[in-house]
């Protein structure tokens, strides 16, 4: 892997990880 | 092909989270199943206390704290139900916090619930004091543990799950 794809991976992980974990707060906001 | 490592890497970090979430409900949230005789507890008096003293009828248990407010919030609602049910059920609010602690909140708040303090903590039984309260188990008439309940109640899910040992 290059340095780009290797920080595009990266960049790719953090912004899944923080997609679901705003998604899951906005629906236990709403559900609770 | 950026873009596509960067999907890649997108679907990575959403399987993290779910693992990551999956293994702190499990840690942390969920409530484990708690039979009566488990329990070790005392009245406000001090006096050892037997579950099996609130034979022959269901029985609601609900775990608390003073520092709690969705514990303090969702008790009018638990009495709202005791007063619609009389006395065909046991409302039993247990704490591990020292007994006068709870006596000083029962002197200020006076519900009609049996109030009990827990010899052990409520992490001996598997309940996270910082995460998993309130929460609330319903026993049949046989005491055999029928529904759980992790987080606050209000009326209409209290009277839902209290038909169900009804």
């Amino acid at each position: 892997m290059k340095i780009g794809e290797k920080a595009s991976f990266l960049i790719g992980s953090l912004t899944g990880f923080l997609f679901l974990l705003v998604l899951s707060v906005i629906l236990v906001l709403i559900f609770e | 092909m950026v873009k596509k490592i960067f999907w890649k890497g997108f679907l990575v970090g959403c399987l993290a989270f779910l693992f990551v979430a999956a293994l702190g409900y499990y840690k942390l949230v969920k409530s484990p199943d708690i039979a009566l005789a488990q329990l070790e507890l005392q009245d406000l008096e001090g006096n050892m206390v037997e579950m099996a003293d609130f034979d022959e009828k269901p029985l609601v248990v609900n775990y608390w704290a003073t520092w709690c407010r969705p514990c303090l919030e969702e008790f009018p609602y638990f009495e709202e139900v005791k007063q619609r049910f009389g006395d065909d059920i046991h409302f039993v609010m247990i704490s591990d916090e020292p007994i006068e602690k709870i006596g000083k909140f029962t002197a200020t708040n006076p519900y009609s619930f049996h109030f009990l303090k827990s010899s052990k903590k409520l992490a001996e039984y598997g309940i996270n004091e910082m995460t998993a309260i309130p929460t609330t188990y319903f026993y049949d008439i046989s005491g055999n543990l029928i529904a759980k309940h992790t987080s606050a109640l209000n009326v209409e899910r209290l009277i839902e799950l209290i038909n169900g040992i009804h």
